[in-house]
């Protein structure tokens, strides 16, 4: 479905991903790990077309992507729940969810993609016509994954969903994204929280200082020393992320 | 002093503010959203101002088809301004961005200012100033006489910004606008397209300025070279009110119209500009956010 082919992207002097190659099949649940600052996030914006490619190639369902600006790219059918949300805060959580189906135009059943959205968060019903902003961080996160399937995704790319969360609410948020992986969406998985995405995803790649170490399949990542040693390790110092 | 006076100076005041917010506002909103500071803004209230004159007054063309030709080639300019002038810039670094708004929108000001007034000068009237008449009958309310005209500037100004409240509010274009001004990077994982909604956010904001300014020109006269004294106000009201909020830019646009109109009587039209930047400087140092610039 999504074929990152050689894919180079600079930062300033700086490059920031070298070289990288990751393919994603259709309803499969891939996650991309590895430390701060190797490249996870840049890789993301770059599939969206939020910074240039210096060399490589994108394929999505076939089709090359690179030289598409981000909104051809959202109605294609690839979304981003970005690092910090990145949702709306003076509006209100309705207004929010229908922008998420502004790229799709004039067709859109914003009613029935909305129904679909409160089925899977029904907070947000309830929420509807409050301000965004006034949302607690595991609120603004079910928002900001709202927002992104009101677009329709084929391909649902999701950064650092954990970040900053209780891990009671984690446990949640991934019970969701679970129920969303058994629907059928393809899942492209950014994340700290290394046994969580492990557990979830079916496979994964380690990024370090911008190009992939390694790839396997999730649970074999899962039970191998050295991750457990270099990730599982920092992760449960490094507050206890583990549910 | 009588009642009818201050009757009357209330709406001047008003119908001034009307105009003003009209200016700041769609100033505002095209800085919001592109982070393009357009100094050329005042321009095209002149300009405004100008065709209005020129269709109404020189070609003599009746009403009902002069403002069908207006509005058009409004549009069109609006959109020509955005292709032009405005769509460099878009997608730069945010200083490359202002300071190459700045340039360009205050290069495009100077050139539209000379040619405007050289050619005014030439082909139309020797000593240019523009300035429109449209009497319409006065109203009496109470005992007290309202003039029309004003009456009439101050329903469509009010008209105008209630149309756009109901746009950024209702419609999925304002949404995307409030968006972008937001969060502009937010806006782009969204997947809204920033020139699309720039193109028209332009060319309501040009469209918007040119009929404040043919508003503006049946109050007062105006003359070629004011365009960057009219920015400078609508820059001072979007401080007033905070940046990006038509509920500031309305309070921010009443507050002056009021004061230089009051200024003006009571005092001396000389100390006009003194007032409001005392205003300014009185909300700047309150809150220094705008009187809206929270809850915009």
């Amino acid at each position: 479905m999504l074929e990152l082919t050689d894919i180079s992207v600079h930062y300033g002097d700086l490059k920031s991903v070298r070289n990288v190659s990751l393919q994603v099949k259709e309803k499969e649940a891939v996650a991309l790990i590895g430390p701060n600052g190797s490249g996870k996030t840049t890789t993301l914006k770059a599939i969206l077309g939020l910074v240039p490619l210096a060399s490589g190639q994108m394929r999505f369902l076939g089709q090359e992507i690179n030289s598409l600006p981000s909104y051809r790219r959202v109605k294609l059918g690839i979304s981003l729940v970005a690092e910090g949300r990145r949702i709306f805060p003076r509006m209100t959580v309705r207004e929010n969810l229908e922008l998420g189906a502004y790229p799709l135009g004039g067709k859109a059943d914003v009613k029935g993609q909305l129904e679909w959205v409160y089925q899977f968060f029904p907070i947000l019903r309830e929420r509807e016509r409050q301000v965004a902003g006034t949302f607690s961080g595991g609120e603004q996160q079910m928002l900001a994954i709202g927002r992104a399937l009101m677009a329709k995704p084929r391909l649902l790319m999701l950064d650092e969903p954990s970040l900053g969360l209780a891990p009671v609410i984690i446990e949640q948020l991934y019970a969701r994204i679970q129920q969303l992986k058994r629907e059928g969406l393809t899942i492209l998985l950014v994340e700290q929280y290394v046994s969580g995405a492990l557990e979830l995803a079916d496979r994964a790649y380690v990024l370090e200082t911008g190009t992939i170490r390694r790839d396997g399949v999730a649970r074999d990542l899962l039970e191998d020393p050295e991750i457990q040693r270099s990730y599982l390790a920092i992760c449960e110092e490094g507050g206890g992320l583990r549910p | 002093m009588s009642l009818q006076i201050m009757f009357d100076l209330i709406m001047s005041g008003l119908c001034l503010g009307g105009i003003y917010a009209l200016m700041a506002f769609s100033l505002s909103i095209s800085l919001s959203t592109t982070r393009v500071l357009n100094i050329a803004h005042g321009g095209f209230l002149i300009l405004g101002a100008a065709l209005a004159m020129l269709l109404t007054r020189y070609a003599e063309i009746p009403l009902l088809y002069a403002l069908p030709i207006f509005l058009f080639s409004w549009v069109v300019l609006g959109y020509l301004f955005e292709i032009v002038v405005v769509r460099p810039l878009i997608g730069k670094s945010p200083e490359d961005v202002l300071i190459g708004s700045i340039l360009i929108t205050f290069g495009f000001t100077m050139a539209m200012d000379a040619f405007l007034s050289f050619y005014w000068a030439k082909f139309v009237d020797p000593t240019p100033t523009f300035s429109l008449t449209y009497r319409l009958p006065p109203l009496r309310l109470l005992g007290y006489t309202i003039s029309g005209t004003r009456t009439f500037i101050v329903c469509f100004a009010a008209a105008l910004i209630l149309g756009f409240h109901c746009l950024l509010k209702y419609t999925g274009f304002g949404k995307a606008a409030r968006a972008i001004s937001e969060d502009a990077e937010g806006a782009l994982i969204t997947g809204l397209n920033p020139q699309g909604i720039a193109v028209k956010v332009y060319i309501c904001a040009v469209l918007t300025a040119a009929m404040a300014g043919a508003f503006y020109v049946l109050l007062n006269p105006l003359a070629p070279y004011a365009s960057f004294h009219l920015t400078l106000i609508a820059l001072t009201i979007i401080v007033i009110g905070g940046v990006g909020s038509l509920p500031g830019a309305l309070v921010g646009g009443v507050v002056l119209g009021l004061a230089e109109v009051m200024t003006a009587f009571f005092i001396s039209p000389a100390w006009s500009p003194m007032t409001y930047l005392l205003i300014f400087f009185l909300v700047l140092v309150i809150k220094k956010e705008g009187l809206m610039g929270g809850a915009r």
